[in-house]
């Protein structure tokens, strides 16, 4: 029996491995002489904002690379507008017809990235991109695009920082010294209480003393310069906006436009938005970035200052933008999408944005060159400009970005909602962040 | 394995037989059921292909409404159906940013075709009749959003799309259309396109948008744009408002399944071409599973055809094998067979077979095996003679027993008979043929046999034979054992015990062999019986005890003994009597020896009488000299450690008296006569013993050379002691009558000498004469030169004693002089003036010289003092340096108004000599002090350690200047002292620092 059983089982196992492997073999190579190749040129859709400057910039540079990539044809997605962009870019995404390249920022993109709609560019950045490339760009900004798991999803399109603008006219006019690095809140609020005005003394306001833009980020700064956070550091599930000292910093702004009605409202400004309302004279000071920078200039008719944020409470702190480049993980040619992002990180591209709106380039190598083509562009108003207030939170080492919860898609919404109320409609007080900080951290069950 | 097997086996015919047909059955069911799979594959794949292409193109409609959308809710703004051409402009203007989408721009025309309105300005079309325009007559138709065909209205002619959406008024009534037009072949920036990709239509292979002209406007391929495929058959059939799928081949030839469908809402019809090899894969791989289904279908029943076949075959296999293995010698070999059935049966009567014949087989191997072992084990040559043949069987080593191979060497009876030594052919032929004819019972004898080699070997043959019925002998076994070595041993041992008789008869030595058991002889040597005095005939037989040899019989014993315990005895001394009585010391040496398996004592006797007695001469000899040189040396020790005279006289005479063994002594002295101005001198007896003091006197009174037998002069020269008897005294003196009125008879004048002076005499008398031996002369001679130098010792330190004491004399009187003399004359004058001053009433000024008087009177009593101290004598031995410091201190300085301070460690530790000399320097340091320091305080310490001695000594007088003054003040004899003994004198003063003195001495 022993004998028996050992030869035919190696026989059997013989000649069922042969079997096998002869039919794994056909298996194999069947597929392998039949598949065809695609036709024709790839074909990418690259999506940006949609502003006035963007497409004949962007047009005059794709024809270019379209030129020297004769197997590539990008297209210019000129839909949505950009007040839809985040919305209608989301759609895209979960639809699986979103674009192949597109930017992002703020708290939408690390969201995007965390539902999985971005490609890790981690093997492409480490084939591809020299040491020197990647310190060229602002480390915070640049880590800025790593998911917690450590996945790569953008890389730095332009560098924006928030500063102070201020009307240096409305200051003379009212005698108030302009501000200074060594400026805090206090000192802030001084000068908006006497820089707000009522010209013709009609009962309503002509002139504010200044005006932030209600969004995450914009408030985050503030509730940083307190010393406080809206997401617990070490913990992207935990909620830090019922703090004391967020709520602080929270109340600070809430009784500044609805107290002291020192800084202005959407709804005080007709809905505009902060630049345009700085640029048509009625706000004295206003917090924004240097993306606004080219618009301010050419809107704007009087004499512009710049100074760094003030410092809070606790800290001196600015924004760093985070706007960036990415690739749709639903791409059916990543590798020709990769190509499409080199070309958009280069410098040429960097530097053509810098030409046509004035974005300071996420490169250092290129922000002298920046300052000359903003100085070039307006002489006169940039004479005395501060424009290295928009370096002064990079330099110094202040600059924060927008904090991200792991389900932050839900937090704000949350959020969004309870600012609205609180400071756009001054219709619930700050302690209601309390409730809305226990329901985010609800929403964050299930997401790590 | 042999072809006949692998091909017409046992095994290939069942697997014929059963699987095969089996197989092409199987072959036959997959292969119509691979066709009808790959039928149902085709029509299922051209069916989702068709719907693939009527959903994309659905969703491309849904995608498009957003563009229309913008043109709606701009077309419903009231600047823009309010019909009012400027208002219009504006308004397209301030939704440039919304507008810019449209890539080819933005008209508005009114109901009647008429351009009003362009965004970007267009100038040269306003105004222009557009009425023609397809969309324009089909929104008029249906006032609803219409898409275009391609057409040249774009800016400059340029072919575009064209998007048209009725502008109505707030009644509902048309009054326009707005439209947006996209561009053809766009290049990047359009919005058109950009949807159009992002919905990823054909992205596996390629995909075209056609016109209802059959233009293409849109292809994955951009080469394609602006080509006329209005007579595809695909083109047709989609405008003709068909959505299918159709497999066909492209222009290329490759097979393909081209999709169709109209774009709801447009003219336009989707085209979507995949390659039917890649629709076809994934149905590929279903293909392959069905293969690899048929494949495991024929193999696995050939697999379990082959196995079942196998199990049959097998066993009879392996029946097969061991069926070989038993042929090719393997007797025993089995196999297991486990069937149940004939063959397993089959195998059991062949594993019993094989049993069988390995146990046969093994009996006889068994045999064989024996017949060798004891062929090989009784290292025999053995023969086997066929006598009817005469054949005969020689073993191999029966051959190499003579040097031969086994195949040098015939198996015949001539060789045997060829190698038989010629002496030897006829006895052992005789011996043969006794046996062969049963005259004798056995065949055996010893016999040479020639080697190869050509010498003989001593063989000892063997032999039976086997008698037929006939009483004949047909058949003779036997052996042959090689008794060569024994042989030559026999002969070897008969030389031996020749030689050792001749050695043991020539032998100087005496040997005797005795029997261990009673000591009885059985030989001895010639020597033996020339030491002993007897002859060979009574000794042996003879016991060593009955011829009474053994001085100590206990002595036999104990040899005996110790022979029989080690078997041998080394140098065994004892006394041994000669037949003539005579005791001699004798060494045995003795070894047991067994001759004849009898043990025997064979014994070599040394007589060692002469060299024992020598030995005891010699150690009498030695012990004289000895007792005589510790007297010689007694006597040096005493002369050298005393200076005493009488002492060393008295310790003399002693020791020599009782050396010589003589009864009277007397030592003298030979001094100068004080009565005889001529320098004859005299005997001045010092010590004497058994002698009356008138003898002495009498013999002191008579001239020393007289008393020396006349012979002074010879005495002196020589040095060496006279020995004479009393009757050669001088006569006429008296000294031979005085000698003999106390019965002396003989004299022995010893001289006492040095450097060739006799400075004594001792004589020796005894009354009983006898021979005084040359030694004794020797050691009396020396004891003379030892006491003569003795008595020059203490001439000499009576000598310097007296020296001494005059020089010591000499310094008083220098010192009286030169001190206390000259204060007491000071004293003097003082107490005179002093006189004279009171007489002339004078009081103060004789005040202050009696006070000088009482100083000077108080130093000279110091320097008296000092002086007193002086002359006493030192006794530094007895008291130690450390008492004789102390006592000066106390003494002198105490008294003397200064305080001292002593400190002194490990005095003990120096030898007297340096114990003077730093006693003295320090006297002379303290004089200093009392003379001249005016001192409060002084301080002496003596530190002495393993390797120095240290004195020091200061005080805190005036001092002086040591660098100026180098002499004086007895430094120069200090120094001189510390030279003395090798030390280093260091003195350091200064005016009013006092003064240090330091002395190191190393030891």
């Amino acid at each position: 029996m022993t004998d028996f059983h050992s030869l035919t089982r190696r026989e059997f196992l013989r000649a069922a491995g042969l079997t096998a492997a002869g039919a794994a073999l056909a298996a194999c190579n069947a597929p392998v002489a039949n598949s065809p190749s695609p036709a024709g040129k790839i074909q990418l859709v690259y999506r940006d904002w949609r502003t006035d400057w963007f497409p004949p910039m962007a047009q005059q540079l794709l024809d270019e690379f379209n030129a020297t990539h004769p197997n590539l044809r990008v297209y210019y997605d000129l839909d949505p507008e950009s007040s839809e962009f985040e919305e209608k870019s989301l759609a895209d995404l979960q639809a699986g017809t979103a674009p192949d390249v597109f930017q992002g920022c703020c708290s939408f993109i690390p969201i995007w990235a965390q539902k999985g709609y971005l490609l890790d560019l981690r093997p492409y950045v480490q084939a591809d991109l020299d040491r020197a490339t990647i310190e060229d760009w602002d480390p915070v900004q640049y880590n800025s695009f790593f998911t917690r798991d450590g996945r790569q999803y953008a890389l730095p399109k332009y560098h924006g920082a928030l500063a102070l603008y201020y009307n240096k006219d409305l200051f003379d006019q009212a005698r108030v010294d302009y501000p200074n690095d060594s400026w805090n809140h206090a000192d802030y609020l001084t000068a908006m209480q006497r820089l707000t005005q009522d010209s013709n003394k009609d009962g309503k306001t002509d002139v504010w003393g200044s005006m932030i833009d209600i969004g995450w980020e914009r408030l985050q700064v503030h509730v940083n310069a307190w010393g406080g956070h809206f997401v617990d550091p070490n913990d992207p599930t935990q909620s830090r906006m019922a703090d004391p000292a967020a709520l602080q910093a929270l109340e600070w702004i809430r009784a500044r436009m609805w107290d002291d009605k020192v800084m202005a409202t959407a709804l005080d400004v007709q809905n505009k938005g902060t630049q345009e309302a700085f640029a048509a004279g009625r706000l004295a000071m206003v917090e924004d970035g240097s993306w606004a920078l080219k618009g301010i200039l050419t809107n704007a008719n009087f004499r512009i200052g710049l100074a760094a944020f003030p410092a809070g409470p606790a800290r001196r702190a600015t924004l760093a933008t985070t706007d960036g480049f990415g690739i749709f993980a639903g791409t059916k040619h990543p590798d020709a999408a990769w190509e499409l992002v080199k070309f958009l990180i280069s410098q040429e591209y960097g530097r053509a944005m810098a030409h046509a709106q004035f974005l300071q380039p996420a490169r250092a190598s290129l922000v002298d060159e920046w300052i000359q083509i903003v100085r070039a562009e307006f002489p006169a108003k940039t004479t005395d400009l501060n424009l290295a207030a928009f370096a002064d939170g990079q330099r110094k080492g202040y600059s924060v970005i927008g904090e991200t919860f792991s389900n932050q898609a839900e937090a704000q919404r949350l959020a969004d909602a309870a600012w609205q109320q609180i400071f756009t409609l001054g219709q619930a007080p700050v302690e209601i962040i309390k409730d809305v900080s226990r329901k985010i951290e609800d929403a964050q069950q299930g997401f790590k | 394995m042999h072809s006949w097997k692998r091909w017409g086996g046992l095994r290939i015919k069942i697997i014929a037989w059963s699987f095969v047909p089996t197989a092409i059955i199987l072959t036959m069911v997959a292969l119509v059921g691979f066709y009808a799979y790959q039928q149902v594959t085709q029509d299922l794949t051209i069916q989702s292909s068709r719907e693939v292409a009527r959903l994309s193109a659905g969703q491309l409609a849904a995608e498009l409404s957003g563009f229309s959308n913008t043109l709606t809710t701009l077309a419903r703004t009231s600047s823009i159906y309010e019909n009012n051409p400027v208002d219009q402009r504006a308004a397209l203007a301030q939704a440039s940013n919304r507008l810019v989408v449209f890539d080819g721009g933005v008209l508005i025309l009114d109901h009647y075709g008429t351009v009003v309105a362009a965004q970007p300005a267009r100038p040269e079309i306003l105004g222009q009749d557009w009425s023609n325009r397809d969309y324009f007559r089909q929104l008029i138709r249906v006032p609803a959003t219409v898409y275009s065909n391609s057409v040249n209205d774009g800016p400059g002619g340029a072919p575009v799309i064209v998007v048209a959406v009725p502008i109505s008024n707030g009644r509902g009534e048309l009054v326009g259309l707005l439209t947006g037009m996209f561009r053809v072949s766009a290049t990047s920036v359009s919005a058109f396109y950009g949807t159009i990709v992002r919905l990823r239509i054909g992205v596996n292979d390629s995909a075209y948008l056609v016109d209802h002209n059959g233009l293409v406007f849109y292809h994955t391929d951009n080469e394609w744009i602006g080509q006329n495929l209005s007579a595809q058959p695909v083109v047709q059939q989609v405008n003709s408002g068909k959505a299918d799928a159709l497999r066909t081949r492209d222009p290329s030839g490759r097979e393909i399944v081209a999709s169709f469908a109209p774009v709801p809402g447009t003219p336009w019809g989707l085209v979507t071409e995949q390659s039917w090899d890649v629709l076809l894969a994934p149905g590929q791989r279903y293909f392959q599973s069905l293969f690899l289904l048929l494949v495991l279908g024929l193999v696995a029943p050939a697999v379990v055809v082959t196995v079942g076949v196998q199990r049959i075959t097998q066993p009879i296999n392996r029946l097969i094998v061991a069926t070989q293995q038993v042929a090719g010698g393997n007797l025993g070999h089995t196999t297991t067979i486990q069937t149940n059935d004939e063959i397993e049966e089959l195998g059991k009567q062949f594993n019993r077979m094989s049993a069988q014949l390995a146990a046969s087989y093994a009996e006889l191997q068994a045999r064989a095996e024996r017949f060798a072992l004891v062929t090989q084990g009784t290292n025999d040559g053995i023969w086997d003679w066929d006598l009817k043949t005469d054949e005969v069987y020689f073993s191999p080593r029966w051959k190499s027993m003579l040097g031969y191979a086994d195949d040098e060497l015939a198996n015949r009876l001539e060789t045997w008979r060829g190698l038989l030594h010629p002496e030897d052919v006829e006895p052992v032929l005789t011996q043969l043929q006794a046996y062969l004819e049963r005259r004798s019972p056995v065949y055996q004898i010893e016999i040479r046999m020639r080697h190869k080699d050509g010498s003989y070997r001593w063989v000892s043959a063997r032999g039976g034979a086997l008698w037929d019925a006939q009483g004949k002998a047909y058949r003779m076994t036997g052996s042959h054992t090689d008794i060569t070595e024994r042989k030559q041993s026999e002969d070897s041992l008969r030389q031996s015990e020749k030689r050792f008789s001749q050695v043991f008869r020539a032998s100087p030595i005496p040997i005797s062999i005795t029997a261990l058991a009673d000591g009885r002889y059985v030989e001895v040597n010639d020597a033996w019986l020339r030491l002993f005095g007897y002859t060979r005939e009574q000794v042996v037989g003879a016991s060593s005890l009955g011829l009474n040899v053994w001085v100590e019989p206990d002595q036999r014993s104990k040899m005996i003994a110790q022979l029989q315990t080690t078997g041998a005895v080394r140098n065994f001394e004892h006394l041994a009597r000669a037949k003539s009585g005579e005791v001699r010391d004798v060494l045995v040496s003795a070894e047991v020896i067994e001759l004849s398996n009898e043990r025997y004592n064979l014994s070599l006797v040394y007589d060692i009488t002469e060299r024992k007695q020598a030995q005891q001469e010699l150690e009498r000899r030695v012990a004289e000299r000895t007792h005589e040189l510790a007297t010689l040396n007694s006597i040096a020790a005493v002369a050298s450690r005393s200076l005493d005279l009488k002492e060393i006289f008295e310790d003399t005479l002693d020791k020599i008296l009782q050396v010589m063994g003589m009864e009277f002594g007397a030592a003298y002295r030979i001094e100068p006569s004080p009565e005889d101005s001529s320098g004859q001198s005299q005997l001045n007896p010092m010590v004497y013993r058994g002698c009356s003091d008138e003898s002495i006197r009498f013999m002191s009174s008579l001239p020393y050379a007289v008393s020396t037998f006349n012979n002074a002069l010879e005495v002196a020269a020589t040095g060496t002691p006279t020995v004479w008897e009393i009757k050669e005294a001088p006569r006429g003196i008296g000294l031979q009558h005085a000698m003999e009125e106390i019965g002396i008879q003989q004299v022995v004048t010893v001289p006492l000498t040095t450097k060739g002076k006799l400075v004594g005499v001792v004589n020796l008398a005894t009354r009983k004469s006898r021979i005084v031996a040359p030694e004794e002369v020797a050691l009396l001679a020396a004891v003379g030169q030892q006491v003569g130098i003795a008595v020059e010792n203490a001439r000499l330190y009576d000598q310097a004693e007296q020296s001494a004491a005059l020089a010591e004399r000499t310094r008083l009187a220098r010192e009286l002089h030169d001190s206390v003399t000259q204060s007491l004359y000071s004293v003097t004058m003082y107490a005179e003036a002093a006189q004279l001053l009171l007489t002339a009433g004078n009081h103060l000024t004789a005040a202050e010289h009696l006070r000088e008087l009482r100083a000077t009177a108080q130093e000279a009593l110091g320097e008296m003092r000092l002086l007193i101290y002086d002359l006493r004598p030192l006794a530094l031995a007895k008291r130690g340096l450390a008492e004789a410091l102390h006592e000066r201190l106390e003494t002198v300085e105490a008294r003397g108004g200064i305080k001292p301070e002593l400190q002194v460690e490990g005095a003990e530790r120096l030898s007297l000599a340096v114990q003077q000399e730093l006693y003295h320097i320090a006297r002379e340091a303290l004089n200093n002090v009392i003379k001249h320091a005016h001192a409060q305080r002084v301080r002496v310490r003596l530190l002495i350690s393993e390797r120095s001695a240290c004195l020091e000594i200061d005080d805190d007088g005036v001092g002086f200047d040591s660098i100026a003054r180098r002499g004086g003040l007895g430094l120069a004899g200090m120094r001189e002292r510390a030279q003395k003994i090798g030390g280093k004198l260091e003195i350091a003063s200064a005016i009013g620092k006092g003064t240090q003195i330091k002395l190191e001495v190393p030891l």
